[in-house]
């Protein structure tokens, strides 16, 4: 089965394949709205999107890794590109990880919009907003409760962290950092089965 | 001519005593008022002695009026004339004493008789008028005297007879016209012993020569005689010049000068000075002045009775003379004494100025220059204790000097200068002592003695700069409060002494306070750019930590990603060299960040026996100091501090590390002691080692981020300005004391809570 990283709508087969359920099973759920989804206009097919599939999955302890194929959205934000760059390579080298990228707080949005990361590596200087606003933007969308943010600066004010945390980051992590910590926390706050 | 400088007089004497020209034209208006010469004066004044004929008819005329021949015929009789009275007829005495004399009488009685015909009413005084007639008729007697001696051509004796009788005509028609007013000008000119003139000039506006000038003018006399009535108060050597009968003005002045000597009749205002030298002007010997004053009383008797005036004897005369000049003489004395004790007062206050004089030195604080006044003014008025009190200076100055023992001064606190009562004496004088003054009095200690304690002002500039204050007997207050002038003299150069010691002191003051705050201003802009600089390496700082950060994450991210794929073991190892180089640049940039900008504190009661102990705890554990050498000693294990306890922490870790590395292990001793109790507001606590220590100039810069004097195993210099930042922040204090080869001791100031303010701190 192929489930690459763009399809975001499964027909009801394909979810009981992943969820490794019955058809009929993932029909009941739909229908009394256990999993949430929607029927194709002029017909009675059901179709479901990733956002809800992974919403059932999780509420219903299906391990989610059969959705993923192994590999997890990461967002990097920074304006450095050196700095983009090295985490690119870090996360590709891995295996784990689908990457992508944006250098401005803008930028972020949008990416997080198209791209519906599992995990965003923030960094706080950004050249237009700074990063507790993107931040608190994620948090404001409900659909984004499940997105983890990591903050990750030079800045290592104690207050300034303090206040990130309170926008809503998962974590701080201080430039620079040691490689394998940064893989270690990023696969911790996804849940992965560490490699 | 003359009129120029005589309008002029009038002018001056009428503007001085503020009356106006035009009142005084009223009053000479009314002279046109009196009645006009009989025609048998008018018949006498044509004709002249030369002219036989109408000699003859004058004659006739006057033998028509018998009374008129009465009179004239009394007027001529003289002893040795052969005339008697009743007796003669007047062609007779035309034959005998020629037609002159007879025509001076006749001229004579007739004016007389003008006067004698105005009624003055109620308000006329007879007695005025009688006074005022014998004095005229005495000055003729005394001009036609004086005259007879003079001898020259113009020195007509007759003449003189006229002028003399007709002096003061003026008087007579200033009496005749303002009756009730020219009393008035002669009451006060004898109360006030002026001269005539000068009151007339006052109450009338215009005096009896310009009066008499006018009048005698308008009745066609001569202008001889004319001249004489008007001039004859001029002094003879201020006569102007142009006049047509000098000689007889002076005649006539030394006449009524011989008259007012003898004071007969009227006499009013002073005395005639020296007669004789008014005499000797005319050519006249000074025993001849002496011999006509004693012929003028006889023929001065002979005249009057002509003129129907009662003549005192002329011992009544002299008698009345006497008394009078007793009376001057008895004013002259008082003023006389009192004047002399005028010049003894000044005499003292001159005594006292010089005395206080000689104890001034240039540089007398402003007690020493009270306490002299004070002693001045005990000599000076006789007093037992005397106090000086300055109200210029803030606290005010209090002095004293008594008499017996010296002098001493206070500074009484909280004492102002408040706005002094009334004077008694006037200006300059002594008042009555306030309760502001007796209040003062009580704090240095009361004033004993005779009298009410009284206060003389001391001023400068016109404005009260002190205060002397002494107990005066009665008497000698009423005799000092006539003193004004004298009092004020004193007031004066005392309170200039005084101010002059103030001002110098005050500017003393102000040079002290523009050194301390020169002081200041350079502290504090140091203290500025201390500031200024910090801020600017925060700034700097924290870009710095943003900018660096990225690169150095990068560098140590690269090498330990490299790592990974290698396994040469010293490509391991230079990478591994790479990133913990990285990452320690970035401690500086971190380290440096944070003290530029550090972290807000958190402060809370730490007990000090309690984090010491934790302390030694793991700096004996860790470190290579051993428990033994190793000492902490509490007076009172009951110390807290208020403080942030990272901070505190971090402090005592800077400053312990630093002490380490400067001892030897194996002779290192460490004490750290606080003789502070918990009552106390600040615990002091003390760090001392037997380190190498630091000279002069290495503890100048102890306290310099990144400096350090250690060359091997140097931290990155950032311990102490740390420690001092924090210990600051925390409202503490920390210095250094230290001596190569002896060690260093750090002095520790923490404040023991949290401060009383809730605005301040946390």
């Amino acid at each position: 089965m192929r489930n690459g990283p763009d399809k975001t709508v499964f027909t009801t087969g394909e979810v009981a394949q992943i969820c490794n359920v019955s058809q009929q099973t993932i029909i009941r759920c739909f229908d009394n709205g256990r999993l949430r989804g929607y029927r194709v206009p002029g017909s009675r097919f059901r179709r479901i999107p990733l956002d809800a599939l992974r919403v059932f999955m999780r509420e219903n302890n299906i391990p989610l890794d059969a959705l993923e194929t192994g590999k997890r959205r990461v967002l990097i934000v920074d304006d450095d590109p050196h700095i983009i760059d090295m985490m690119r390579d870090l996360l590709e080298r891995d295996g784990r990880f689908e990457v992508r990228t944006a250098g401005s707080g803008y930028d972020a949005g949008i990416q997080t919009e198209q791209f519906r990361p599992d995990l965003i590596l923030l960094d706080y200087k950004l050249p237009d907003v700074n990063g507790n606003v993107v931040c608190k933007r994620i948090r404001s969308n409900p659909d984004y409760q499940h997105m983890r943010i990591v903050l990750v600066s030079g800045v290592a004010d104690p207050d300034e962290v303090k206040q990130l945390i309170e926008a809503g980051a998962d974590e701080f992590i201080r430039k620079p950092f040691a490689v394998d910590k940064l893989i270690q926390r990023v696969g911790e706050l996804l849940e992965l089965v560490p490699v | 001519m003359t009129t120029t400088t005589l309008n002029h007089k009038a002018a001056r004497s009428g503007g001085a005593s503020g009356r106006s020209p035009v009142r005084a034209e009223i009053i000479l208006d009314h002279l046109n008022e009196l009645p006009a010469l009989p025609a048998v004066a008018v018949r006498v004044l044509e004709t002249t002695a030369s002219d036989a004929s109408a000699a003859s008819d004058v004659v006739r005329l006057i033998e028509s009026d018998p009374a008129l021949t009465t009179k004239v015929l009394r007027l001529l009789q003289r002893p040795g004339h052969g005339v008697r009275s009743g007796a003669g007829t007047v062609e007779r005495a035309v034959i005998l004493l020629g037609f002159a004399q007879v025509r001076a009488a006749a001229l004579s009685v007739s004016i007389y008789d003008v006067f004698r015909g105005v009624d003055a009413g109620e308000a006329g005084s007879p007695a005025l008028r009688a006074d005022l007639w014998k004095h005229s008729v005495a000055v003729a007697c005394a001009s036609r005297l004086v005259a007879q001696q003079c001898r020259g051509p113009a020195a007509k004796p007759e003449e003189a007879f006229v002028a003399g009788l007709l002096h003061d005509v003026g008087k007579l028609a200033l009496e005749a016209c303002l009756p009730k007013a020219y009393q008035r000008v002669v009451d006060r000119a004898v109360k006030e012993h002026r001269p005539i003139c000068d009151v007339e000039q006052e109450v009338l506006g215009v005096d009896h020569t310009v009066a008499a000038r006018r009048l005698l003018t308008r009745w066609g006399l001569s202008r001889e005689v004319v001249e004489a009535a008007w001039l004859h108060h001029l002094d003879p050597r201020s006569l102007p010049a142009g006049l047509a009968a000098p000689t007889m003005v002076r005649i006539v002045h030394a006449a009524d000068a011989l008259v007012r000597q003898l004071r007969i009749g009227i006499c009013a205002g002073p005395g005639p000075g020296d007669v004789e030298r008014r005499c000797e002007e005319l050519g006249l010997t000074r025993d001849q002045a002496r011999e006509l004053s004693a012929a003028i009383p006889g023929e001065f008797e002979a005249c009057a009775s002509a003129f129907d005036l009662n003549a005192a004897p002329t011992d009544m005369t002299l008698v009345r003379a006497l008394s009078e000049a007793n009376a001057e003489l008895g004013r002259v004395n008082s003023r006389l004494d009192e004047a002399h004790r005028a010049t003894l007062r000044r005499g003292r206050c001159f005594e006292a100025f010089r005395h206080f004089a000689g104890l001034l030195h240039a540089d007398d604080p402003i007690g020493t220059v009270a306490e002299k006044i004070a002693e001045t003014a005990v000599l000076l008025f006789d007093s037992g204790r005397a106090a000086v009190f300055t109200t210029i200076t803030d606290p005010a100055v209090a002095a004293t000097w008594d008499k017996d023992r010296a002098g001493r001064s206070q500074r009484l606190s909280g004492v102002r200068a408040e706005t002094g009562a009334s004077t008694l004496g006037g200006s300059g004088g002594f008042r009555a002592a306030q309760p502001a003054d007796i209040d003062l009095l009580r704090r240095i200690g009361g004033l004993e003695g005779p009298g009410e304690p009284v206060v003389l002002s001391l001023n400068h500039a016109g404005s009260e700069v002190g205060r002397v204050v002494l107990r005066l007997p009665e008497h000698a207050l009423s005799a000092w409060n006539t003193a004004g002038r004298e009092l004020e003299g004193l007031s004066l150069a005392w309170g200039l002494a005084l101010s002059h010691a103030a001002g110098r002191e005050q500017s003393e003051r102000f040079q002290e306070a523009l050194v301390e705050a020169n002081r200041r201003v350079q502290s504090a802009q140091a203290e500025l750019l201390h500031r200024k600089s910090l801020s600017m390496v925060s700034e700097m700082a924290a870009g710095a930590a943003h900018e660096l950060n990225n690169p150095l994450a990068v560098i140590a991210g690269r090498a330990q990603m490299l790592s990974a794929d290698n396994t040469d073991p010293a490509t391991l190892r230079a990478l591994e060299i790479i990133a913990e180089q990285a990452k320690r640049a970035s401690g500086i940039v971190n380290e440096l960040m944070s003290f530029a900008k550090p972290r807000q504190p958190m402060p809370v009661p730490i007990r000090l026996a309690d984090f010491l102990e934790v302390l030694w705890k793991r700096w004996t554990e860790e470190s290579s100091l051993t428990e033994d050498r190793f000492e902490v000693r509490l007076a009172d294990t009951g110390v807290q501090v208020y403080a942030d306890p990272a901070a505190l922490q971090e402090v005592f870790n800077a400053l312990l590390s630093n002490a380490v590395a400067a001892m030897k292990p194996e002779t290192a001793r460490l004490i750290i002691n606080s003789p502070s109790a918990a009552s106390d507001e600040t615990v002091r606590i003390r760090i001392e080692d037997n380190g190498a220590g630091m000279d002069a100039e290495v503890l100048e810069r102890a306290f310099d981020p990144f400096f350090s004097h250690r060359h091997a195993g140097r931290g990155r210099g950032m311990g102490l300005s740390r420690a001092l930042r924090l210990i600051e922040i925390g409202r503490g204090k920390l210095s250094l004391e230290s001596s190569p080869g002896v060690g260093t001791t750090v002095f520790i100031e923490l404040p023991a809570r949290a401060p009383a303010d809730p605005a301040v701190g946390t």
